[in-house]
């Protein structure tokens, strides 16, 4: 088998090469016959990548185990389902399907668009190749997963890292690469609009449906990651500021930039280059996540190892495609200009120039604090940390400040917003988030930032409210018909808009949800059996410990009854399970009891079977289940926007009014909480050490565990066995007297570096990290401002409006109207 | 799409019109008959052949083994396919149709979106988020791109 598979990539990748050769010169000379050829190349390549990772899945079924890849993923325990998963679980594996995903996505887009985009789909052809060659000749000559052994076949295999065997890991890989893979296709169209000159705004209509399924991927695989995160490692939280959690963010950031700023370039000509340069951003950044992940250059949990040879071949990779895509833009610019200027800053334009700004700086802001850990180890020698108090110190404004303009942005006009304009629009929603604030602050919620967060979801829910009511009214008048009728007729006509505000609602939900941390409650206690803790309106007590065996794995699970303000609800069961091979490596399986309002999440960090005693990780997280609701309006809303008007015709045309009354009310009360089971590898943990002073249970949010398995959680969340011993020296340090300062230098002299801090100390070479964000803000301040002084001096181009023609013909113009009122 | 029927520029050829298509028998592109028999077909059948006899003469017979066996087969076969598309258009007639010229689709594509564009902008006014002269000048033109577009379809130059 592994002879067709080796077989398959090696043609796939001379079959690239062809349809790169042929697509180019079937452009230049505007054949048909070579075009087609190399359109029939990539729908080849497509089948190709198709039978070899057939070929891999098989090897799985069949457990062959003289491949390296299915013996290094697989063994013959493993269920027949994580078997075929496993052909995406490691590194190998993963470039193939990844190549596999850009042929299919690669293989749609040219059939959707090969007769609207002639021009483009050519040279569409050739990059996509282009792409998928490096992919492939990274398998052939560096990873290959059709590898055999020579000699001395294993009989069974070691595998598959268990942390990975869950269903969310199984569907979590797939979402980001499709979110990546997606972003390659307006990478393509954009190129070939650069290479092939045809700048209108043609290319735009075929890249904007593209980004916008790649983001609602990439927010759907962040969202798992999320999920991930919070059931199966064990720590309470659900971002960590990973960076392999970054790298999927880091696209997603300028994505989220792009579908706003291409909104001006549709409607006012204008961020034409930013445009393009948005679109080459989003896929360098893609291939740059997908560095990070595989080359070791970053520490991460989700990480496959160190490979530098891997590693000088993406970056080579990245600066060609920089250097082409980049050159190309230099090249264009005179057809990239402007057609109109930036009348008023009370525009929406302007304040889409400052959403962009935002989105930018986050994204840069982020890979830097990432990189950073590298670059201080490269220039100094010292490594470090940089967790999530670096990140949140500047993430949390940043985010607010977002989701101000989440609000402001609907309520201003193009062009120019008048003070009349200005005090209709802003009057509600103003009133709305001051009210809520005012409400807050009574109640004694601290304003910042929950209390802000609050107040400001309950702008923008003004906003989103009042949008819809004037447009329904709108709408209203102009049909007749009811006001629900009308709020549907909304999204059939102004689909993008109103589903652009449904997605903004999905934010506002989330924002709930991230606001909600403000109030978590955790307690880490050590119970005896009949002992029992106290977190916010929960009581937890111990009754047992319960030793189980299923064959795979030998369970351990703290039998514990749970009661809310007194009254009981029943039993939660958290575990540690050591699955058969991977004995050193315990998952932890938390317990989760949903809901709407706060969760409690408990962990069993600690045992001892003969005493029965239990060291329990107890949190109480309010409103982290908004995150999800909000991820999932977030995907209504894009998925609406997706869809073809001619469904939204047929709604209308069949849909009485009361039935859409009806279903509203249906929709309102579907939903419901999930319980999910969850694993997280760490060292067995012997006993876990319970802070005593305000300033220990400081420090072990300061100070992270150092096993490198666990993704740099602090020492307050990681429940392996070097945390304990890190917490029970912390222990030791804060009994003795020492101070915060002290017990770092302490923790820094053991390490030998700084790395044992989540955020490094604002000192020498580390200052650049604190500083890098004022000197970045200010920056891209500057030259935002600059641009905008420059539109709003500059003159009417002559590319500003073809002359109008004059009046054709009126049987013309009566045909046109027609048209316009049957779109009614 | 063609560059010339998006720019505000009325340099936009006329699209050929296409031939008439006899109701349940729609030509393909290279005038064959959506009726008649097609490469696909033959592959597919192939496959199936070619599956079913894979599945027979297997000797593993656990259900998974068999399901992996065919898809492979099948995987097989749209290769083969599409190395048909990659061959057959260097060696057919040369088709009719010119490359780079505007097709039709590409034209009702650009229709649709300047009809929905006036009428985004008309919404637009209508809520109060564009001012009246802003309004006049950008449905101005937008409505002369919808004619010029009107135009090409009907296979008309534009003036």
């Amino acid at each position: 088998m592994s002879s067709l598979g080796n077989l398959a990539l090696l043609a796939a990748f001379v079959v690239a090469s062809y349809a790169v050769t042929i697509s180019i010169v079937g452009a230049r000379r505007r054949s048909t016959p070579l075009v087609e050829s190399g359109i029939g190349a990539q729908y080849l390549v497509s089948a190709l990548l198709l039978l070899a990772s057939t070929v891999l899945i098989s090897s799985f079924v069949s457990q062959d185990y003289s491949i390296k890849y299915v013996t290094a993923n697989s063994d013959a325990a493993q269920p027949l389902f994580y078997r075929v998963t496993a052909f995406w679980g490691g590194l190998d594996g993963s470039i193939l399907f990844w190549a596999v995903l850009l042929s299919i996505c690669a293989v749609v887009a040219i059939r959707v668009n090969r007769e609207t985009q002639r021009e483009l789909i050519p040279y569409v052809v050739a990059i996509v190749a282009a792409v998928e060659m490096f992919f492939i000749f990274l398998m052939i000559v560096h990873n290959n997963p059709f590898d055999t052994f020579l000699a001395d076949v294993p009989l069974d295999g070691r595998g598959m890292n268990p942390l990975l065997q869950t269903p969310l890991m199984v569907i979590h890989p797939p979402a980001l690469y499709t979110g990546f893979v997606g972003m390659t296709i307006p990478f393509a169209f954009g190129l070939a609009a650069l290479i092939t000159g045809h700048l209108d705004d043609s290319w735009l209509l075929a890249v904007r449906r593209w980004t916008m399924i790649g983001w609602l991927f990439l927010s759907f695989g962040l969202t798992l990651g999320m999920i991930w995160a919070y059931e199966e490692l064990g720590w309470g939280g659900y971002w960590g500021w990973d960076p392999v959690e970054n790298a999927g963010l880091l696209p997603w950031f300028t994505a989220t930039a792009f579908l706003h700023s291409l909104m001006v370039q549709e409607r006012r000509g204008m961020l034409r280059v930013w445009n393009v340069t948005l679109v080459i951003l989003t896929f360098l950044l893609t291939i740059f996540g997908t560095f990070m992940t595989r080359s070791g250059v970053v520490q991460s949990v989700h990480a496959f190892g160190e490979d530098k040879e891997l590693a000088w071949l993406f970056t080579a990779f990245m600066i060609v495609v920089s250097v082409i895509s980049f050159g190309f833009v230099i090249y264009r610019l005179p057809l990239l200009r402007a057609r109109h200027e930036l009348d008023s800053w009370v525009s929406k334009e302007a304040a889409f120039l400052v959403n962009n700004w935002i989105l930018l700086f986050s994204a840069v802001f982020v890979l830097f604090a990432t990189l950073f850990p590298t670059l201080s180890e490269a220039f100094m020698g010292q490594r470090l940390t940089v967790g999530p108090p670096f990140f949140n110190t500047w993430m949390l404004p940043i985010g607010l400040v977002l989701l101000t303009l989440t609000g402001v942005g609907p309520l201003l006009a193009w062009r120019k917003s008048t003070i009349i304009n200005l005090r209709d629009s802003f009057l509600f929603p103003v009133g709305l988030g001051v009210v809520t604030a005012g409400v807050l602050a009574v109640l004694g919620v601290p304003m910042w930032a929950s209390g802000l967060c609050f107040a400001l979801c309950a702008f923008v829910t003004g906003t989103m409210a009042q949008e819809f009511f004037r447009g329904a009214r709108v709408r209203q008048r102009s049909t007749g018909t009811g006001l629900f009728t009308a709020l549907v007729g909304l999204f059939a006509r102004q689909r993008r808009r109103y589903a652009g505000y449904i997605v903004h609602l999905g934010i506002v939900l989330m924002f709930l949800g991230f606001a909600g941390e403000g109030f978590k409650r955790e307690e880490q206690v050590l119970l005896a059996p009949g002992q029992n803790v106290k977190v916010g309106r929960f009581e937890v007590r111990h009754e047992q410990l319960a030793v189980t065996d299923d064959g795979q794995k030998q369970m351990i699970t703290a039998r514990l009854a749970v009661s809310k303000n007194g009254a009981a609800m029943g039993e939660m069961s958290p575990a540690k399970w050591f699955y058969r091979k991977h004995e050193s490596d315990p998952t932890t399986e938390v317990a989760i009891r949903r809901g709407a309002g706060e969760d409690l999440y408990i962990v069993l960090a600690g045992f001892d079977v003969e005493r029965q005693s239990a060291t329990l990780h107890v949190v109480v997280n309010p409103l982290v289940n908004w995150i999800w609701f909000g991820f999932g309006l977030l995907a209504c809303g894009t998925i609406l926007a997706l869809l073809p008007e001619k469904v939204f015709a047929v709604a209308l045309a069949r849909v009485p009014e009361g039935a859409v009354t009806s279903a509203l009310v249906v929709l309102l009360l579907a939903g419901g909480a999930t319980h999910a089971h969850a694993q997280h590898q760490d060292g067995p943990s012997e006993g876990y050490v319970v802070p005593r002073t305000a300033l220990e249970r400081d420090l072990q949010k300061e100070i992270i565990c150092m096993c490198r398995g666990c993704g740099r959680q602090r020492l307050s969340e990681c429940t392996c066995s070097l945390a304990d011993k890190m917490r029970k020296e912390l222990a030791g340090l804060v009994s003795e007297g020492k101070t915060r300062e002290q017990v770092y230098q302490h923790f820094i002299a053991a390490w030998g570096s700084q790395e044992p801090l989540a955020s490094p100390i604002d000192l020498g070479f580390n200052r650049l990290a604190w500083a890098f964000p004022y000197a970045l803000g200010l920056m891209g301040l500057g030259i935002a401002t600059a641009v905008a002084v420059r539109w709003s001096r500059s003159p009417e181009t002559a590319l500003a409006a073809a002359p109008a023609a004059k009046p054709i013909d009126p049987a013309l113009e009566q045909r046109l109207a027609d048209e316009l009122r049957d779109l009614d | 799409m063609s560059s010339a029927i998006l720019t505000d520029a009325p340099n936009g050829a006329p699209a050929a019109a296409p031939p008439p298509a006899a109701p349940g028998n729609a030509p393909l592109a290279d005038g064959r008959s959506a009726d008649a028999a097609q490469p696909w077909h033959f592959f597919v059948v192939a496959s199936l052949a070619a599956a079913t006899l894979a599945v027979i003469v297997s000797t593993r017979t656990a259900p998974e083994h068999l399901v992996m066996l065919s898809v492979t087969v099948f995987a097989s076969g749209a290769a083969a396919l599409a190395a048909y598309h990659v061959l057959s258009p260097l060696v057919a007639e040369r088709r009719r149709r010119v490359f780079g010229a505007s097709t039709r689709a590409a034209l009702l594509a650009e229709k649709a979106l300047a009809l929905r564009t006036i009428k985004e902008l008309e919404f637009d006014r209508a809520m109060g988020k564009v001012s009246e002269a802003d309004f006049a000048e950008v449905a101005e033109r937008l409505r002369a791109r919808a004619m010029r577009v009107m135009q090409q379809l009907d296979g008309e130059p534009p003036r």
